[in-house]
């Protein structure tokens, strides 16, 4: 994935503005390119991040506010604007396979929980299988309403990016 | 000899850190404590670090916190026997002192009549000028007339500081380069003196170029005893505002210690002052010492000379107030090694130092050794914006100035305080510069020196954060839910009501996770 990160600061700062990123998630995190430069991040990442940058330690807090990435570090408040560097493939295919009934694996993970059987009519956004990558378990929703037709991982089961977890067949009008 | 009363409950007129600084005393003495709380108030710290609790009113100041007639009916139904009034509220109302005493309750505090003999800075400049103590060349005192200020000031020579007679925290001080911007620079004085103290009265004083401000702390006994409890240095300011203190003062060699520690004393002494207070100098260039005013309260940076005498000024006010003597001899008051305050504000020091107002979502405080923690606020606790814009304060101890330093540098980068922005960025830039880790700084520094608050190294946390966003994107764009999207904007947003579906969400909710360390 490939963003430009543009930093909103205050008339006063004097720090960079913009980065060119570059992510390529990896099992236990990310490696990241940032104007030029290799970096790794390893841990959980939001309102309460605790990760390794390169190694390091990091204690921060990571949130969405509005339109920008708001980051609070070491007492210092970062706020970001995030563009695309180039047309967001992997948001297109995920589209699609939602509109299909399909729930995939996001990033390399373990399957730790299966929160429905084969046959059983969801909800939209139930959460139906519970994944867990970077430390953190992500709950994955029924993509749209119907009956769960296929369960293609077990709990346990370790599966790649984009593997095809299980299928929601819409109901017929 | 007024013969010992022993005190059982007291009433903490205050809120914040400085209700619980007292609090913390009163239970270690065995002293029941009573606090009081404003609408806002309702479930702050410093309610939980009492004995009893009672509501006196809304959020505004005057009808809660300086409402005199309210904390009195307080005092009178909870049988407290005592009124502590920590410092800023009603702690310098020689008037409340009064009706406090009238009441017969205790006054931990100077006495009325002290009070108001240094109570303001034209007062007290009189009685520093009969105890034979340097004053700056200024009016004798507060001056109505423009052209009398004028001429005044056409005497003592340009630059000249106008001042408001009432004054404090800099509100009403105006700096005049040059007789054409006098008129201009009293109305504007005038205005905000009127504006902050209701009491417009002006006096003015010659311009000391690059002082230092440094204080004696200061304790009496209701038998004539006065004792100067070290110096504390207070030159790093901004807007006539202190935000880190020390103690002993890197600018004083052990005569003009002596020196100034004397003068103090023979204000105290003029002023037939009790209890703890705090005399205020400015030092020249020269190294000449000019006596501002003194502050009759317990001051916020008190801590700093609890470190290095290790003593409690608190349980020492008590003591006076209950009749005692003082237990010490100005020879018994010997200064060990360095300590320092940090004051953490809910301010931007990267905008103006403009006050923030908001949720603490998270709290952490340094540990360790030597270092103290007054803080008034909690995780997941509101910042206040009826008051001031304090939060707290860290302390450090060192053996030495330089091992102080170093505790600071450590403790001030322990500390996370998240959903408002705080002085703590300030603090880190501060103990990095080359004139204040020298002890060669002065009240003029920030403001000539002091742009942004930049950590050492500021590019890697710069870029530390950036790489957080960039992983913070990738992920939200893969589970929107997980990440707190809002509704409706990722496939499916939520769980209907508004609540994010991810446990991992759940699981780090700051109040679960992060322990309380507000105060305890």
């Amino acid at each position: 994935m490939k963003l430009v990160l543009e930093r909103i600061t205050a008339a006063a700062a004097t720090e960079a503005t913009e980065h060119e990123v570059e992510l390529r998630p990896e099992s236990d995190g990310f490696a990241v390119t940032i104007d030029g430069r290799e970096h790794t991040a390893v841990g959980a990442i939001g309102e309460v991040t605790r990760a390794m940058v390169d190694g390091r330690p990091v204690e921060a807090s990571v949130r969405r506010e509005g339109d920008a990435i708001v980051v609070e570090y070491h007492g210092r408040r970062y706020a970001y604007r995030v563009r695309d560097a180039r047309a967001p493939k992997i948001a297109r295919r995920r589209h699609e396979e939602a509109a299909r009934g399909e729930i995939h694996a996001p990033m390399p993970g373990l399957v730790v929980e299966i929160l429905t059987a084969v046959g059983e009519r969801v909800e939209a956004g139930r959460p139906l299988v519970v994944i867990e990558a970077m430390k953190m378990q992500n709950a994955l929703p029924a993509p749209l309403a119907g009956k769960v037709t296929l369960i293609a991982v077990a709990t346990g089961t370790a599966v790649e990016s984009g593997a095809l977890l299980l299928t929601v067949t819409p109901d017929e009008e | 000899m007024p013969k010992p009363k022993p005190i059982r409950k007291v009433l903490v007129a205050n809120r914040g850190e400085i209700a619980i600084r007292v609090c913390r005393t009163l239970r270690e003495m065995g002293i029941g404590a009573i606090a009081v709380y404003s609408e806002p108030d309702r479930s702050a710290p410093h309610v939980f670090a009492a004995d009893e609790a009672y509501f006196i009113g809304p959020a505004a100041a005057s009808l809660s916190y300086l409402n005199a007639a309210k904390i009195l009916e307080v005092a009178r139904e909870s049988r407290a026997d005592a009124i502590h009034p920590g410092y800023g509220f009603l702690a310098e109302s020689a008037a409340f002192a009064q009706q406090v005493l009238d009441a017969g309750l205790i006054w931990i505090g100077p006495s009325p009549e002290s009070s108001r003999a240094v109570g303001d800075k034209v007062r007290a400049r009189a009685l520093a000028i009969t105890a034979g103590v340097p004053v700056l060349p200024g009016t004798p005192g507060p001056v109505s007339e423009v052209a009398a200020l004028k001429k005044a000031a056409d005497e003592i020579g340009y630059p000249v500081v106008l001042k408001a007679a009432a004054g404090g925290g800099g509100k009403g001080m105006r700096r005049v380069n040059a007789p054409g911007e006098f008129e201009s620079a009293v109305r504007l004085a005038q205005g905000e003196a009127r504006g902050a103290f209701g009491d417009d009265r002006l006096y003015l004083e010659r311009w000391v170029e690059q002082p230092r401000h440094i204080e004696v702390q200061l304790l009496a006994d209701e038998r004539g005893n006065v004792v100067a409890l070290g110096e504390r240095d207070c030159s790093v300011q901004r807007r006539h505002q202190k935000v880190v203190e020390e103690t002993p003062s890197p600018a004083l060699d052990p005569a003009k210690r002596r020196e100034l520690w004397d003068l103090a004393v023979k204000v105290a002494r003029a002023g037939k002052y009790t209890n703890a207070g705090t005399a205020e100098f400015l030092m020249d260039r020269q190294g000449r010492f000019y006596f501002l005013e003194m502050n009759a309260r317990l001051q916020v940076e008190h801590p700093v000379t609890e470190m290095v005498l290790g003593i409690d000024l608190v349980r020492e006010q008590i003591r006076v107030a209950q009749g005692e003597p003082l237990d010490f001899t100005q020879a018994e008051v010997k200064p060990v090694g360095s300590a320092m305050e940090f004051r953490i504000y809910a301010e931007d020091p990267d905008n103006g130092w403009l006050p923030q107002a908001g949720t603490i979502r998270r709290l952490v405080l340094p540990d360790g050794p030597y270092v103290r923690c007054d803080f008034g606020v909690r995780a997941g606790g509101e910042v206040p914006v009826h008051y001031d814009p304090m939060i707290g304060k860290i302390i450090v101890w060192g053996r030495t100035r330089a091992e102080a330093i170093a505790r600071a540098r450590r403790a001030i980068a322990e500390t996370v305080i998240e959903g408002t922005r705080t002085t703590l960025p300030f603090h880190r830039w501060i103990l990095e510069q080359k004139e204040f880790v020298s002890g060669e700084y002065d009240t003029a520094y920030l403001s000539k020196h002091f742009r942004e608050a930049l950590p050492p190294d500021a590019v890697r946390e710069e870029r530390e954060a950036a790489i957080l966003a960039a992983a913070f994107t990738a992920l939200e764009r893969s589970t929107p839910s997980a990440m707190g999207a809002r509704p409706g904007e990722g496939p499916n947003g939520d769980a209907g009501d508004g609540t994010p579906v991810s446990r991992w969400r759940d699981a780090v909710s700051p109040l679960r996770t992060v322990p309380d360390r507000g105060w305890k």
